[in-house]
């Protein structure tokens, strides 16, 4: 497990970085920890334009780094050494079971570091400003891009078994991206309802963007921009819906296939 | 001195029971008309064969021949059809795999970016079965160095396989399956690895021997089967 910790060093390194660089664009002298989680430099934008998207794609990049190391983080054990592995492996649930919990904590862990950077950025050149509310936001990023991101690896990982590492993730990749750009549809020019609000509504990555919602905290409202209105519960039940689908398809790849090639990257 | 304790131990608990039933316990693995087809290829051809404990049994075959795939099968890693059962046991409906099954496949290499200790720590770590310790002696038994942190993909084809040897063996295992075990060994190293062999069938573990060399196979298995087109038999001449 140690070859893995040294990845961490780049999510938390981005997080310093893109905190920095935001910092040149806003004068205020207060620092609030969801600014550095609602959209990042997505700022208050209210509905997607190119300019979004870039933003959206943008803050892929320490996700995807994530997902690229650990895309072989279980399918490892099905190249070299899966002999070895497998003939002592009993119980292939239980085994499975046991790295998909160790692999949601490591991506529980890749937000939390972003958010670490974001952070210490803060603490060096504004005053950071810690409320319940804003705890609250922290908790909603850290869930559902720990869900997200788990949801992408682990999705790469199954399909580097069944066809190879390359094929896992430039299937994952190619349709995370696509499924963006299909953002690019809504007409930022007119007004977000019939059709233009139901391309929001009905597309998973709106969910990652934390100024699309509406959430109160004690009738106050701590997050989004009029007009737009999802739901934090849809989110949650949209990529819980996907996590739970690709944790089961997991479960059966990991049970059904036969440990016939020694190495699929030969 | 802890491996002659070791090997004594077993010796006893074998008399043990020897002594408690009257007769010696013999395990038998049998596999009835076990076929598999891939890619319209016939791999294993209604193999039938009996194996029982306490020997070595030799498998001469060419390369492509289906030694490995037999393995692979007989492992619990591939479904086939047919039957394959370990005394009472059926592979595949009461158990998933064999039970303390050590095995050498040919070309399976280990986990190239860490050592051979580290290697055999994260296999052991499976079962959980042996302790450091013991994981240091198979790997000096074999002639490597514990303390090496050379990592495997430096590692020279006659240390990576006996690496592979040490893998097998580390578990104590009741059946070893071992699929051209020499390749890459210099003549010293399978002098000894013939003798860690005649040790092992010595203390009941059924073995069985795949290689391409007939030479290698006959001057230590008690029984030698041939494979050809993925069909087992026990004389040469007699192909189906």
């Amino acid at each position: 497990m140690k070859l893995y910790w040294k990845y961490y060093f780049f999510p938390f390194l981005y997080g310093i970085i893109f905190s920095w660089y935001a910092s040149f664009q806003s004068k205020a002298t207060h620092f609030q920890i969801w600014e550095a989680v609602a959209l990042f430099n997505g700022g208050y934008l209210n509905t997607a334009n190119s300019k979004v998207v870039c933003c959206i794609l943008q803050n892929y990049v320490p996700f995807i780094l994530f997902s690229i190391v650990f895309s072989t983080y279980i399918y490892r054990h099905f190249c070299n050494c899966s002999v070895y592995f497998f003939t002592r492996c009993e119980n292939r649930s239980r085994w499975y079971t046991k790295e998909i919990i160790k692999l949601f904590g490591f991506s529980t862990l890749n937000s939390i570091f972003i958010l670490l950077g974001h952070i210490a950025t803060g603490l060096i050149s504004k005053k950071i400003v810690f409320s319940l509310d804003q705890m609250w936001i922290v908790g909603w990023y850290i869930s559902l891009y720990s869900i997200w991101c788990f949801s992408l690896t682990l999705m790469a990982n199954i399909l580097a078994i069944l066809k190879g590492s390359a094929f896992g993730i430039s299937i994952v990749f190619s349709v995370q991206a696509i499924i963006t750009l299909l953002l690019l549809t809504i007409d930022s020019k007119k007004e977000l309802s019939g059709s233009n609000l139901k391309r929001m509504v009905y597309n998973p990555v709106s969910y990652l963007v934390g100024n699309w919602y509406r959430v109160y905290w004690r009738g106050k409202k701590i997050m989004g921009v009029e007009p737009c209105n999802l739901s934090m519960t849809t989110g949650y039940a949209i990529w819980g819906s996907v996590c739970i689908a690709v944790v089961l398809f997991g479960m059966y790849v990991v049970h059904k296939v036969e440990i016939i090639k020694s190495n699929k990257e030969i | 001195m802890l491996l002659v304790i070791d090997e004594t131990k077993t010796i006893y608990k074998k008399l043990f029971w020897v002594a408690c039933l009257g007769k010696e316990l013999i395990m038998k693995l049998v596999l009835k008309d076990v076929y598999k087809k891939m890619q319209k290829q016939v791999i294993l051809n209604h193999v039938n064969a009996t194996f029982e404990s306490g020997k070595i049994y030799g498998i001469v075959g060419r390369n492509g021949s289906g030694k490995t795939m037999l393995f692979r099968a007989m492992s619990g890693l591939m479904n086939t059809e047919g039957e394959i059962w370990l005394d009472e046991k059926r592979l595949g409906k009461d158990m998933r795999i064999l039970p303390n099954l050590g095995i050498i496949i040919e070309n399976t290499e280990m986990y190239p970016e860490f050592s051979g200790y580290t290697n055999l720590k994260l296999l052991a770590n499976i079962k959980k079965k042996v302790k450091k310790d013991e994981i240091k002696n198979v790997l000096r038994l074999v002639g490597l160095d514990p303390d090496d942190n050379k990592i495997v993909r430096k590692y020279s084809l006659g240390m990576k396989q006996k690496l592979a040897i040490a893998q097998a063996l580390m578990e104590k295992p009741d059946i070893l399956f071992l699929d051209e075990p020499t390749n890459g060994l210099d003549d010293e190293a399978v002098k000894n690895f013939w003798e860690l062999l005649r040790k092992e069938r010595s203390k009941g573990t059924l073995i069985l021997l795949a290689s391409h060399s007939k030479e290698d196979i006959e001057q230590l298995a008690d029984e030698v089967y041939y494979m050809k087109s993925g069909s087992l038999f026990k004389e040469e001449n007699n192909e189906r």
